[in-house]
């Protein structure tokens, strides 16, 4: 099920929300019940039989979770094995569904493998989510940063179902304590008003600003040697709003729902394409992947480098960076691992592994420039600042070139589009150009001077994160009365009535 | 409070939003502005008035789009007027459909109901694709109970319906009127002129779309009523089964379902004779040659069975 369809607005949200607030009057244990069968209906909408999966999956690693509990510091090792084995079963899993195939037919193809061997596997909905969520968790169970709460607190944490398909990606810290507090339950006015809000800004986004966008990309990328430069331009462009408006509409109206549940989410978008550096960008765009990488890929090899250094005598201080061999062995060796998981974490061609590893040069490439670089004083001009922004953007369209195109043959074929080494298609076979220029510059707009949603709800804790002013239109903030709730209805209706011909959102394939 | 308020005014709007667009679907002003194909034939032929022909075609879209009155006339089956819908409309609607035509129109001597086989499905019992176009003759012409009788079968229709009419709609109302137009001057026959249509080519394969299942028609009953009906006022009521192309493979099963309730002899003829649209319904909708061929077939029905037993003592 899609948040952006009739079935769950209409019929799935309504009774699961009337049905909690009812059952939590009797208890907690009753409301959470309901808020986990409501999710498995809501996971197994699409697919009953994968249900089985997710189940599977919670109960491998609520045990896991359970024996690793169960150890006492004397038997470190075998905790240690349990936690390897636990995330063994999850990454096998993992594995199967998204690599095992795509590899056999790319061996097949190269006549290493028989051809008998190609077949295919729908790839379970939100399987990436759940399993690194869990990751998390057995790993947090491992440096007891996690607390045993019980199967059914610890299946609401997994199977919630506004975070199920395409995350936020929750941190267990942040979720059980507010699973075990009664206050989440309690049915308050402001919960759902936030709530409702934060949801419809996030379905106008998805429907109003990414779907017609959509139409364009999906057109452009279906012969991208075929454009001309100006086709080519339109196409990525169009593409750079939609997946930003797709993405994090969706995790507005997953923020929106929660709240009206009476649980807080992290933030997951805080205007990225507002960004200034690489660095910044990825602490603006797909927050709690970029926070899970940190903490589970980056930081532990990081530390391992480190390690392995202060043995042999090298200093691992920041002003020991300064030194190149220092500067490779503690920033861009974790870098380049990490940005390369996470390219290929999107998907097995080889057009995401050069999507990351495009990230990990330009990550690197920013770090080296705060490095080494002579120290600056004062505060950038509002021009160089403009020019950063700029660049960052061509940066990240770069890098979506390869994220989008079907192939990394198709990715160069765009870039060779753009370069003007491509065909004649004009960009008026994609569409009316005035249109999509307009919808462009108006996402565009939207993107670098109006505060993005957190900002304008900042007085109601939208999220669980510090929320910085808005750049611009400080005062535009959301309050419960009546022109708010004008606008709020007016843009509802809107997103409703174009609701019919909505497309998947772009994450559900991860 | 205000929150309260907040959620109930947003809610509201919606409210107050599909209730207009509902209005709106109901007004005259849909029909001159609906740019969609499937409201131009309900639009028009549920007002047409003071035509007086001698039959009166009644049917779905393998009639509208499959049998020019002229043709006819031409072939010697006299003059008649092409009632013809569109979507799964035939069954449900039908008896007042006719109903409208005779208020403001001249009786004519005899009624052929023109249909595809599987128009003869109960529209409670099978929730079609092609739902949509119902839904919103049901809320133009239908009486309040007869949509809501619609909405239970369908409660989809409730939300679904209002963004339908939006998009719909086009500030021009030119190409409605322009096939206003058309049908006005062609005794109701509209030429089916899909972007890209051709003929089903002559060694086709059956069609993709999943089939309705033929033996699931169970509104035998109504037809029955409808014929006895018209017949106690005096017009005699003919069902003439569409043909059907070859390339269906299915003549045998239709023969077999209608055996009893058609007075024609359903057909299979060759596939150029149908346009190539199986994503749209089955292949029941007739090429430009097809159109020639079938309102002369159709011309030959009404003078070798129609006009004779019209003449007849029990006429």
């Amino acid at each position: 099920m899609i948040f952006s369809s009739n079935a769950f607005i209409f019929v799935f949200l309504p009774i699961t929300l009337i049905g909690y607030y009812a059952l939590a009057r009797i208890g907690r244990a009753w409301a959470a019940g309901w808020l986990v069968i409501a999710s498995l209906v809501f996971y197994g909408y699409w697919n009953p039989s994968y249900l089985l999966l997710l189940l599977g999956s919670i109960a491998w690693n609520f045990g896991m979770g359970a024996a690793i509990f169960a150890q006492t510091e004397e038997h470190e090792k075998r905790k240690f094995a349990l936690l390897w084995l636990g995330i063994a079963g999850n990454l096998g899993l993992l594995f199967y569904y998204k690599y095992l195939f795509p590899l056999i037919g790319f061996l097949a193809a190269h006549h290493i493998a028989p051809a008998n061997w190609e077949t295919h596997v729908f790839l379970p909905l939100g399987i990436s989510f759940f399993t690194f969520t869990q990751i998390g968790y057995l790993v947090d169970s491992y440096d007891g940063k996690a607390r045993e709460r019980g199967l059914l607190s610890y299946m609401l944490f997994v199977t919630f179902f506004p975070h199920l398909i395409a995350g936020p990606i929750l941190h267990n810290r942040e979720m059980m304590p507010q699973f075990g507090n009664p206050e989440t339950f309690r049915l308050k006015s402001e919960n759902i008003s936030v709530g409702l809000f934060i949801f419809v800004i996030g379905l106008a986004k998805k429907v109003l600003l990414a779907d017609p966008l959509g139409f364009v990309a999906d057109r452009g990328y279906i012969d991208p040697a075929s454009l001309t430069p100006g086709a080519a331009a339109v196409t990525v462009l169009g593409y750079a709003m939609q997946l930003y408006f797709d993405f994090s509409g969706y995790a507005d109206m997953a923020i929106g729902i929660a709240r009206m549940f009476g649980v807080v989410f992290p933030a997951n978008f805080n205007s990225p394409y507002r960004a200034a550096s690489i660095i910044e960008f990825w602490s603006r765009w797909h927050m709690t992947l970029t926070r899970y990488l940190t903490l589970y890929l980056y930081n532990p090899v990081a530390m391992a480098v480190s390690r392995r250094r202060l043995a042999r005598g090298l200093p691992v201080t920041r002003k020991a960076t300064r030194n190149l061999p220092a500067f490779a062995g503690l920033i861009m060796w974790p870098t380049f691992f990490t940005m390369g998981l996470a390219g290929i974490w999107h998907g097995a061609g080889l057009q995401f592994a050069i999507f990351g590893l495009l990230h990990a040069a330009f990550l690197s490439v920013n770090h080296a420039w705060r490095v080494f670089r002579p120290t600056r004083t004062g505060e950038p001009g509002r021009l160089s600042l403009a020019a950063s922004v700029a660049l960052v953007f061509a940066c990240v369209v770069l890098g979506q070139i390869f994220f989008r195109a079907a192939s990394s043959s198709d990715a160069f074929a765009m870039l060779g589009s753009l370069g003007g080494l491509g065909g004649s298609a004009p960009a008026s076979t994609l569409g009316s150009v005035y249109v999509i220029s307009l919808r462009i510059l108006v996402c565009a707009a939207i993107c670098l001077l109006l505060p993005n949603t957190q900002q304008l709800t900042r007085d109601w804790r939208p999220i669980l994160e510090q929320i910085a002013e808005p750049p611009l239109f400080t005062r535009l903030k959301w309050r419960p009365n009546l022109v708010w709730s004008i606008v709020t209805g007016v843009v509802m209706l809107a997103a409703l009535l174009r609701m019919s011909d909505t497309s998947r959102f772009l994450y559900f394939q991860f | 409070m205000k929150h309260l308020q907040f959620v109930l005014v947003v809610i509201g709007v919606c409210l107050a939003g599909y209730a207009s667009l509902f209005a709106v679907g109901r007004s005259s002003l849909y029909c001159t502005h609906s740019n969609s194909y499937f409201d131009t034939a309900p639009c028009f032929q549920t007002e047409v008035q003071g035509r007086q022909v001698d039959t009166l075609l009644v049917g779905d879209s393998s009639l509208l789009y499959g049998i020019r009155p002229d043709l006819v006339a031409a072939a010697g089956g006299g003059s008649s007027y092409n009632l013809g819908m569109v979507g799964p409309s035939f069954g449900f609607r039908t008896s007042e459909l006719i109903d409208r035509y005779l208020a403001r129109n001249g009786r004519p001597k005899a009624i052929i109901l023109y249909f595809a086989p599987w128009q003869l499905i109960s529209q409670d019992k099978v929730v079609d694709p092609q739902w949509a176009p119902l839904g919103i003759y049901q809320l133009r012409y239908g009486s309040g109970a007869s949509f809501l009788a619609f909405v239970r079968a369908v409660p989809a229709a409730l939300a679904e319906l209002p963004p339908m009419i939006v998009a719909n709609l086009t500030p021009h109302s030119a190409p409605a009127l322009r096939r206003r137009a058309e049908l006005a001057s062609n005794d109701g026959y509209l030429a089916y002129t899909r972007e890209g249509l051709k003929p089903l080519p002559a060694d086709c394969q059956p069609g993709q779309r999943p089939r309705r299942p033929l033996d699931v028609i169970d509104n035998r009953a109504s037809l029955a009523e409808l014929r006895a009906h018209y017949r106690s006022l005096g017009i005699p009521v003919f069902v003439y089964l569409a043909p059907l192309a070859v390339c269906d493979d299915e003549i045998g099963a239709v023969r077999r379902v209608y055996a009893g309730l058609t007075d024609n002899i359903p057909q299979a003829l060759p596939n150029p004779l149908f346009v190539d649209d199986a994503k749209v319904a089955e292949h029941v909708h007739a090429s430009e040659a097809g159109v020639a061929i079938f309102s002369r077939q159709l011309a030959d029905f009404i003078r070798t069975r129609v006009q004779t037993q019209s003449r007849g003592p029990a006429a």
